[in-house]
């Protein structure tokens, strides 16, 4: 422990330096609007940055890109509440109670405990950089494929949870989207599948048109069709910040979210998305009243979002501590590492101690900058609501198409987001959830490659492998205990006299 | 009346046995090299299971299809202005387009006044095209204004 605090201080003294200071400021500040701004991902915007960092000193290019990073991740919840349009894949779930919430008039406590939660989530997922980052970097060591396979497997199993009383209808969304994932060139014998011969659909469907569709289309088509005349689909906001009741309810879900987003978060595989389903999926199944989970239960809210942010933290370590980064932004991060210089792993904290310790006390640095951007903004936002909503809708048709057009120049991204958008209606009218289907297609691809490269390192080609490794053992155990748990209990039911 | 769990379930058996086909003929490969028909191939399964389970456990609570959309005529005007949007974007450019889409949107879809749906329409364009084009860079189309965003 004495041991951590001299470099740490020494680490805030380099994050504290103007320069330093204001990448932090700028990374988190990016990162915020575009999370919050239609199809402008973290991954697109730290790609563009990345040359401009060049020319920068290598400790505040990676301050800021990291900054970007993780304000991303922040600001991505603030559209999901709002109008129910996920920035991000690991604000999915955010959409199911927070945009309930929303509507109910509590925008704010959503808002409000979003940010506390990733602040919480946030700070801690630094402070667990900072303490266990060795011993948590050998266990990430052990994650091999049928390891991320049994981790994916065992998420996907989770997906049911989200779809309010019927598993198997999760489920039937779930395939849907791990198919939609399938779609495209296949990256180990490079054969096109299902792209029914267009250029467009070899690189795959997007997760920017589908998500935006599915979602903010689905939903404003959706309303059109209900709507007898100028009615608010939104309540008018009341409170501004979580009330006394909700930190209540909130605060376990948030304790619970920040183990989970950090246990997640360090696995290879172990992505923000993954840690916010899981953490709603407990939070549903701890909670004594789990029917309120869909229909604005701020636990909802709380869990994922500290989740999200406490993976997204997470995912430092093994990223700085053995240079393996678990999701693609934090491969560009990687990139970024090295076109510096800085060659990230095991031997990182002694060869560039003032890189480890600024970047880790920037993040404690850049929470604290969030939570002070972010509460003033609550009721900005808030004020959004109280446009009419015959007014807004059309607005927000704008934004999406705007975003989707933004993400490459082209309309056939415009046409899928419609496309999508249709789809999203008809799953809202026939009381789907459309959440499974966007985390199982995030999850496919990543689901495959690994299920396809254990088979492969498998001696006899056999699914025994996912077995005989104690880990991903036990992970798809559990997995098909939850799976088949509910099918268990109702025969139970019905046996009993 | 059918119970929707019902219907979507002999859609995903059938649309499980399609997949089914189309995977086997991108070849499955073998269990230690699995090929690119593989992944899909069990997806396929999956699907057609699920299905029947939906179509002989279905929710008791569904309820049955309701072919009436309450207010047909104005979705399908909002669904066709999307789709017409798509068409216009590029040979007109992003700020007519998009003051045609809002216009529409608002005026006949959301039944608002003439003036509120002119200016609304109006400066939502132009704004959205000064954050996104000249501030922000995307390339978005000129069309009939030789205004070149992104550059």
């Amino acid at each position: 422990m004495p041991g951590i605090f001299e470099p740490l201080l020494n680490g805030f003294a380099i994050a504290l330096t103007p320069g330093n200071f204001l990448a932090a400021l700028l990374g988190v500040l990016i990162g915020t609007i575009i999370g919050i701004l239609p199809g402008l991902g973290p991954t697109a915007s730290i790609a563009l940055l990345l040359p401009a960092t060049i020319g920068m000193n290598p400790l505040s290019g990676i301050i800021m890109l990291a900054g970007i990073y993780y304000g991303a991740m922040y600001g991505g919840s603030t559209t999901s509440i709002l109008v129910n349009i996920p920035g991000e894949a690991a604000s999915v779930v955010t959409c199911i109670d927070g945009y309930q919430m929303a509507k109910q008039g509590r925008a704010g406590p959503a808002l409000g405990i979003s940010a506390f939660g990733s602040f919480i989530g946030g700070t801690f997922g630094v402070v667990a950089i900072m303490l266990i980052s060795p011993l948590l970097a050998e266990t990430a060591l052990k994650f091999g494929p049928p390891e991320r396979f049994a981790l994916f497997f065992f998420a996907f199993t989770l997906i049911g949870y989200l779809a309010g009383k019927s598993m198997a209808r999760g489920l039937l969304m779930g395939v849907l989207g791990l198919f939609l994932g399938a779609i495209g060139t296949d990256d180990i014998h490079g054969v096109d599948r299902f792209t029914l011969g267009t250029l467009y659909l070899r690189d795959g469907i997007g997760l920017v048109p589908l998500a935006m569709g599915l979602f903010g289309l689905g939903e404003i088509l959706y309303n059109i069709e209900q709507r007898e005349k100028e009615v608010s689909v939104m309540a008018t906001p009341k409170d501004l910040l979580p009330t006394r009741k909700d930190w209540r309810e909130s605060i376990w879900p948030i304790g619970r979210g920040t183990l989970l987003g950090l246990g997640i978060g360090i696995l290879p595989g172990g992505m923000p998305a993954v840690a916010s389903l899981i953490s709603y999926a407990v939070e549903k199944r701890v909670a004594k009243n789990p029917e309120r989970f869909g229909k604005g239960a701020i636990e909802g809210v709380a869990g994922p979002e500290t989740a999200n942010n406490a993976a997204t933290a997470g995912g430092f370590v093994p990223l700085l501590t053995l240079g393996i980064p678990t999701n693609s932004v934090l491969a560009l991060l990687l990139a970024a590492l090295m076109l510096h210089g800085v060659t990230p792993g095991p031997l990182l904290l002694f060869k560039y101690p003032d890189v480890f310790w600024g970047v880790v006390a920037s993040m404690y640095i850049g929470n604290i900058i969030l939570l002070i951007l972010n509460l003033p903004l609550i009721g900005l936002f808030v004020q959004i609501l109280k446009v009419p909503y015959s007014l807004l809708s059309p607005l927000i048709i704008m934004f999406v198409l705007l975003g989707a057009y933004a993400l490459n120049n082209s309309v056939t991204d415009v046409l899928v987001t419609i496309l999508f958008g249709l789809l999203g209606y008809v799953i809202k009218r026939y009381h789907f959830e459309p959440a499974p289907l966007v985390l199982a297609f995030v999850l496919g691809p990543m689901m495959e490659t690994s299920f396809r490269q254990s088979l492969i390192m498998s001696p006899t080609g056999s699914i025994a492998i996912f077995f005989s490794r104690p880990i991903s053992g036990t992970l798809l155990i559990i997995a098909i205990l939850v799976l088949f748990l509910p099918l268990i209990r109702q025969r139970l039911k019905t046996n009993s006299p | 009346m059918p119970s929707i769990d019902r219907i979507v379930g002999i859609g995903s058996i059938a649309g499980g046995i399609v997949l089914a086909v189309f995977s086997w003929q991108l070849d499955l490969g073998k269990w230690r090299i699995p090929g690119p028909g593989a992944w899909p191939f069990l997806l396929a399964i999956t699907l057609s299971l699920i299905g029947g389970w939906l179509v002989f456990r279905p929710q008791p609570q569904t309820r049955g299809i309701s072919a009436s959309i309450p207010r047909w005529g104005k979705w399908a005007m909002a669904l066709a202005t999307l789709f017409g949007y798509v068409f216009i974007l590029e040979p007109l450019g992003y700020i007519v387009a998009t003051l045609l889409l809002l216009l529409v949107q608002i005026r006949w879809v959301e039944d608002r006044p003439w003036t509120t749906s002119l200016l609304t329409a109006a400066l939502a364009a132009v704004i959205s095209f000064l954050i996104f084009g000249l501030w922000l860079k995307v390339l978005l189309p000129p069309g009939i204004i030789p205004i070149r965003a992104g550059w």
